[in-house]
């Protein structure tokens, strides 16, 4: 966690980065594979070096695309019957360039996707996030129900393993046939479910107590701030956006 | 406290919950080698508990939080959305009650599974489940049936099974939760005779 903290991009406000985030976005649905592949790839992982969160970045990257980027490939290129350039032929597989210009574009728009946000949470804390949304006024409820499922599921996983050891020790198979393994599933997680929604009214009153529910200001724990860099890059990616938007809009029209 | 707040307090505390049994669930389906998914018994029951709002509200954020190390589930948010939508609506006609309306609501989940999922699998990931049973699809489309066939057919073998054992887990959990606890749901009076 706290090598987090060093990086550039991690000093800045997580709403400026979040602002990048959706311009990315945007511009990736609008634009060809081009600006895809050839600018915000490469844009995203230089932003990766330059903070300090390469390697970390690079490995969730391609963890997170390889095998989608793989098939969709393998879709385009099979289901590919123009007549285009054939750039590598094999006795039945033939590749020509018209296959990977489609596999090119169908995956440009989630690569961008997953470069931006991977990046995004590489280099913020989920809670400096929703500190900032809650100074832009975004509802408390909405912090907190994010912030809590992020501890509940560790807890609940491990909740579940505990569940599933004492079912063991009770003779209920977890390993074997279909049939048995399809039997261990309900008294694996009924009793989780069941225990979890029998402990929220203790939370309710709880979280009751400490005025969750009270219609006044709420005060936080840690302070984040927006310095005048964040206003400045900000307004400079929305700029930026607005006219590559219309040169979009432009080359669409003419 | 007000009686109103404490119900809403006890529906938002429902949602981390529900997001974690989605995540949960399908950890289990994958320790004992399940061939299904059962990704989504959380925003079935949210729905089914609290009403179709709060249902939604946990699909979202189910697949948002999901996306924070695995991008590719954000634009399936829209499913699980969809989903938590279906099953509070059913849970407010008192379909959860009674198996036959358990039956119904599970065809009804899977009618809008098929017709959202399928959509964003097509257009937006060009076919790609991004599971294992993109292999399946990859085998059609080698056979020469065309993308919108291959990913419905897909579909159709991987998520009929899911979707109704969800929705009769779900079923069964209400009918173990105690009428005492049960009670504290806004959605109680449709369970409670």
């Amino acid at each position: 966690m706290d090598d987090r903290k060093k990086g550039i991009l991690s000093k800045l406000y997580p709403l400026t980065k979040l602002v990048f985030l959706f311009c990315a976005i945007l511009l990736a649905i609008v634009y060809d594979w081009k600006f895809g592949y050839l600018i915000m790839v490469p844009l995203s992982l230089f932003l990766a070096l330059f903070s300090g969160n390469f390697i970390g970045f690079l490995k969730k990257f391609i963890g997170a695309l390889l095998l989608f980027v793989i098939f969709v490939f393998l879709f385009k290129i099979m289901l590919d019957k123009s007549d285009s350039q054939i750039l590598f032929q094999w006795q039945f597989i033939v590749i020509r360039i018209q296959g990977l210009i489609d596999g090119l574009n169908q995956t440009s728009v989630l690569v961008v996707m997953a470069a931006v946000v991977l990046l995004f949470f590489e280099t913020t804390e989920v809670e400096d996030l929703m500190i900032s949304l809650q100074q832009k006024k975004v509802s408390h409820v909405v912090s907190y129900i994010v912030l809590s499922t992020l501890q509940m599921i560790p807890d609940m996983v491990k909740r579940s393993k505990v569940i599933m050891q004492a079912q063991q020790a009770r003779g209920i198979e977890t390993e074997g046939n279909i049939f048995l393994r399809v039997r261990a599933f309900f008294p694996s997680l009924g009793p989780l479910i069941i225990s979890s929604i029998s402990e929220l009214e203790e939370r309710a009153i709880t979280l009751e107590v400490r005025g969750f529910s009270a219609s006044v200001e709420k005060t936080f724990l840690k302070d984040i701030q927006s310095r005048n860099i964040d206003g400045i890059l900000s307004l400079l990616i929305i700029l930026l956006s607005i006219s590559l938007l219309g040169w979009r809009i432009f080359l669409w029209l003419s | 406290m007000s009686k109103a707040a404490k119900y809403s307090t006890m529906a938002i505390l429902l949602i981390p919950i529900g997001i974690a049994i989605n995540y949960v669930g399908g950890q289990i389906a994958l320790i004992l080698k399940l061939p299904v998914f059962i990704d989504v018994i959380g925003t079935i029951l949210v729905g089914a508990l609290a009403g179709p709002l709060f249902g939604a509200i946990t699909g979202l954020i189910t697949n948002l939080i999901l996306g924070i190390t695995a991008p590719t589930w954000i634009p399936y948010a829209i499913v699980n959305v969809a989903i938590g939508i279906v099953a509070g609506l059913c849970a407010k006609k008192g379909w959860f009650k009674t198996f036959k309306g358990a039956l119904i609501t599970s065809v009804l989940i899977w009618l809008i599974t098929q017709l959202t999922a399928n959509p964003v699998t097509v257009y937006l990931f060009g076919g790609v489940t991004g599971s294992g049973s993109s292999f399946i699809t990859s085998f059609l489309i080698a056979t020469g049936q065309s993308l919108w066939q291959s990913v419905i057919t897909t579909a159709l073998i991987t998520e009929t099974v899911d979707k109704f054992v969800s929705v009769f887990i779900v079923f069964f959990i209400i009918k173990a939760i105690p009428a005492r606890t049960l009670l504290k749901f806004p959605l109680a009076r449709y369970y409670l005779d």
